[in-house]
Parts: structure tokens; C-alpha cells; sequence
């Protein structure tokens, strides 16, 4: 025990995060747990010595190792890293997709290798005061794209610099900053505002971490590999405030355009610790597509989604989405639904997710739609 | 630290596709071809479909400017609305998975009648 608070408290101040619902043990911001401190991609020494001894279960462990040995084991390949300026990291995520489960007539199973990551980290000074991040993997062709289309990507590659512990300048290809980063890409809070799974830009980004704020400026010219009037040029504006010491509340403004499209999004969200990593998370937003050539379009949409956790290792999910797409019309979908996330060891999660969706339309009734996604991820 | 910087925008993506990829033919000039019945039915496509039907995460159709393009995908049977994946998906039309366009409810019945005369005359 004495190792892992003293490997602690040697990383930054106070707080840990590998999914946003973690604030449920205390932890408020990424940047402790990832090197991104939007959260997202690799994670630092310390996020991977937390997911070992804490987000994760350790009964595949031998029941003889103690916490420091686990700890311990928590680098690439289960080494105890010998140098201090080079990290590598292999991550996989795949799932099976099943819609309309149980019907005779429209069920469809399908495997989706969605994510297949190398992340190599180059970092000096004192906290990892400069990085270099690459992180480089397969992603899917999507469904009936041409063949000639690459199945690889640069998820992103940047340079990031802390001027001062508080305040740190990133830049490079990165996610937009924008609302809460749920791991769900096909959540509404995600698809509307377009900050899906393949949506970074290049740009650059300033992060404060102050003690009851955090707060992130980007401003971005696109993806420089796309076609110069597709890239979605703009900037946006993310604010946390710490409130009752465990919980946060923020909000979110994105401005960007293309020579086809002009969009505005907006969202105020909130993420609650309920306590021995119970965690709540809200998010409410609406963006505004104004093409070019046509009048615009207001969509809505609200997040809240509810982590409970019975035992290390396992966590229990509420999800509730709310999707209106045109806000002219009367028409919204629902969708909702159960999961559960378990970590049985650090590097393994295996998910199970639930979604029903329902549409909602003045002159028309539809059936439920279904679907369930057994997701696995392993990270080494 | 700035001499650094043009490096990293030698490292850029391979696959380009994000949400992005479809605002060309979603709001710019059309370049479609194809029958009259077609480009009457494709501002319903554009209007109805498009916005889940171009991710990158959700079956994209950006690419299908005629047709050809949308039989070879299994969308369409020429001439053949029942067995016409893009016909039966639609809400109210038909089996337990016609749950389309998902978020928008029912089309008007004069969009409807246009898709329907699309696909029962595609020319083969």
C-alpha cells in the first residue's frame, strides 16, 4: 500500500479518470489517469496503476499477490517500466452487434472489430512536462464503402506542454472539446454535436486545471487529411466546476464550419458522485446545422446514464437518451436501456449493453426497435 | 517546442471518413444521375435518411449517386418494392423491423408514393 500512495502522490494533484462515471470514486478530471486531459486515448502510469488496484477486480489474480505486486504489474505487458521517457500501449475494442434480438425474421448478428490501437508516448521533465503521443490503429471500413478506402487511421497524434502544473498547451490531432466524452460513439450527446469516434481535428488546445475549475479552449482547422471543404474549421469552449467537493457541473459551446455547413452546438451537463464509484452523469444540448444553401435545422438531445457498483470490478448501467431531430417537428425517439461493465482484471472489460428505441410521432405508432452490444476490450 | 510543430502535421490520417464526409453531397451542388423518378426520389433520401445514413457509424449511402448503386448494396430489387430492403424498412410498411427513418416518424404519404415509384421502375 505504501507504494501505491507514494506512486499517488508523486502524479498530479488530487484526482483519477478513465471514463467519465468514475468521478463515482472521487475523481473529477482526466488528465490524472490520461495524458489527453480531455480523457480518452492512453493512459498514463497512474490510470493504469488505478485500473489495477481499483477499477478493476483482482480475482483472476493470484490470490497470493498483494496490491503493490499488482500495481506493479500494471505497465505494458505486465513490466514495471524501466525508463522513464518511452510507453507503449496496444489497445482492442470489438463487439458483437445484435438487432432485433430473438425475431424469426429480422434478427442480425454481426461482429465489428471497431478499435485495434498501437499508442507510443515520449515524455520528459518533471509529471510528464512535455509529451509526444502517436497513437495509430485499424478502424472499420464503414458498411458498403469503396474498397480502396484505408482500414487505418491516426487517431491522434499531438505535442502537449504544461506551462505550469495548472495550465498546459496541447496540440496536434485531437478530439473535439465538447460536452461529457462518454465511451458510447453512437450516443446522441456524441452523433448530434459530431464528436463521434473518427471526428478529431487538428488543432490547438489550452487546459487549465484550477482548483475548483477546469476549463479547455480549442481551436481547430479540421482533419488535414480530408479534402480542404469538408474540414470543420471553428473553435469550442468546455467549463467544469467542482460543486459540494465530489461533484461537477459544465458547460460547452462549439462554433465550426465547412464550405457546405455552418454548426453551433451547445450543452450543459453534470456528472454526480454518488458515492463507492455509484456515479450519475447528465447532459443536455442542442446543435444548430445551417447549410449554405438551405434554412437550419435544431436538434435536442439529453444523456443521463447511471453507474452503480455492487463490487470492485463490476459496475451496473441505466442509460436514457432523448433524440429530436428536427425541433420544427413533433417527432422524438427514445432510447434506453440496461448494461454491465465488468473488469475482472486490469487490461479485460467485457460489456454488455441493452438499448431499446421507441419513436414518438403525433399521427403514427411504431414498433420498438432492440438491440445489444457484447462488447470486449483488452488493452495491454 | 515550435520548431516541432510542422511534425505533426506530417502524421496525418489514412482513413479520412468522419461525420463529416457526406456535407458535399448532403447540402452542395447535386451530381446526381440517373431516372427522373430517382432524382425526384433523392431530396427525400437527403431530407429523411441522410443525416443517420452518412456516418461512418450507420450504413452510409453518401456514396450511392445512382441506381446501380443501390442495388449492388442490397437496398433495392429492381422493380420489386417487397423484397426492397430500403422499402420494408420503412415505418409502417413493413415487418416487426420497419422502424424507419428512425427518429423522424412516419414519411408524408406523397413522399412514400415517390419512393414506391422509384423502385418499381428502376430500369433493370
Amino acid at each position: 500500500m505504501k507504494f501505491i500512495l507514494l506512486l499517488l502522490s508523486l502524479m498530479f494533484t488530487s484526482q483519477v479518470l478513465a471514463y467519465s462515471n468514475f468521478i463515482g470514486h472521487g475523481y473529477t478530471s482526466c488528465l490524472n489517469c490520461h495524458y489527453n486531459p480531455s480523457g480518452g486515448g492512453p493512459l498514463n502510469d497512474y490510470g493504469r496503476v488505478v485500473g489495477a488496484t481499483l477499477i478493476s477486480g483482482r480475482g483472476l489474480y493470484p490470490s497470493s499477490w498483494s496490491e503493490e505486486k499488482i500495481a506493479d504489474s500494471a505497465g505494458f505487458l505486465f513490466r514495471k517500466p524501466k525508463q522513464d521517457f518511452l510507453r507503449t500501449q496496444i489497445n482492442y475494442r470489438g463487439f458483437q452487434l445484435v438487432r432485433n434480438p430473438g425475431s424469426s425474421e429480422s434478427e442480425t448478428k454481426q461482429w465489428i472489430n471497431m478499435q485495434f490501437d498501437g499508442r507510443a508516448i515520449l515524455k520528459f521533465g518533471k509529471n510528464d512536462r512535455f509529451i509526444m503521443v502517436g497513437n495509430y490503429g485499424y478502424a472499420p471500413r464503414p458498411q458498403g464503402a469503396d474498397e480502396d478506402i484505408s482500414e487505418w487511421r491516426s487517431r491522434e497524434h499531438y505535442l502537449g506542454f504544461r506551462i505550469t502544473p495548472k495550465l498546459g498547451i496541447y496540440t496536434g490531432l485531437m478530439d473535439k472539446v465538447f460536452g461529457i466524452k462518454v465511451i458510447e460513439h453512437i450516443a446522441y450527446s456524441r452523433t448530434l454535436p459530431q464528436v463521434a469516434q473518427n471526428d478529431q481535428v487538428h488543432g490547438v488546445m489550452a487546459h487549465y486545471l484550477g482548483d475548483m475549475w477546469e476549463m479547455m479552449g480549442q481551436g481547430f482547422v479540421g482533419n488535414l487529411s480530408q479534402d480542404d471543404d469538408l474540414r470543420m474549421k471553428g473553435a469550442s469552449l468546455w467549463a467544469e466546476r467542482t460543486i459540494f467537493d465530489t461533484h461537477r457541473v459544465g458547460t460547452s459551446f462549439m462554433k465550426s464550419s465547412n464550405q457546405y455547413l455552418d454548426m453551433l452546438s451547445y450543452a450543459a451537463f453534470t456528472r454526480l458522485n454518488l458515492k463507492d464509484g455509484a456515479a450519475l452523469l447528465g447532459e443536455f444540448g442542442q446543435t444548430v446545422k445551417t447549410p449554405k444553401t438551405s434554412d437550419a435545422t435544431t436538434s435536442r438531445y439529453f444523456l443521463l446514464q447511471t453507474y452503480l457498483r455492487p463490487t470492485r470490478g463490476l459496475y451496473f448501467l441505466g442509460n436514457i437518451e432523448y433524440n429530436q431531430l428536427d425541433l420544427k417537428q413533433e417527432d422524438y425517439t427514445m432510447r434506453w436501456g440496461p448494461g454491465v461493465q465488468w473488469f475482472p482484471m486490469q487490461r479485460f472489460e467485457i460489456r454488455l449493453d441493452v438499448y431499446n428505441s421507441r419513436t414518438f410521432a403525433p399521427q403514427t405508432t411504431t414498433e420498438d426497435s432492440w438491440m445489444y452490444l457484447l462488447q470486449t476490450h483488452i488493452w495491454l | 517546442m515550435i520548431k516541432l510543430l510542422p511534425l505533426l502535421f506530417i502524421f496525418v490520417s489514412c482513413q479520412d471518413i468522419n461525420s463529416n464526409s457526406s456535407d458535399k453531397l448532403l447540402y452542395g451542388p447535386s451530381n446526381l444521375t440517373g431516372s427522373t423518378q430517382f432524382r425526384a426520389a433523392f431530396p427525400i433520401i437527403q431530407n429523411r435518411c441522410a443525416n443517420c445514413h452518412t456516418s461512418n457509424i450507420h450504413d452510409p449511402w453518401s456514396g450511392y449517386m445512382n441506381e446501380q448503386d443501390w442495388a449492388d448494396q442490397g437496398l433495392v430489387v429492381f422493380g420489386d418494392t417487397a423484397n426492397s430492403k430500403f422499402i420494408t424498412r420503412i415505418i409502417n410498411y413493413g415487418g416487426g423491423d420497419s422502424n424507419m427513418p428512425e427518429g423522424l416518424g412516419a414519411l408524408p404519404d406523397a413522399e412514400y408514393d415517390t419512393l414506391l415509384e422509384w423502385v418499381e421502375n428502376i430500369p433493370p
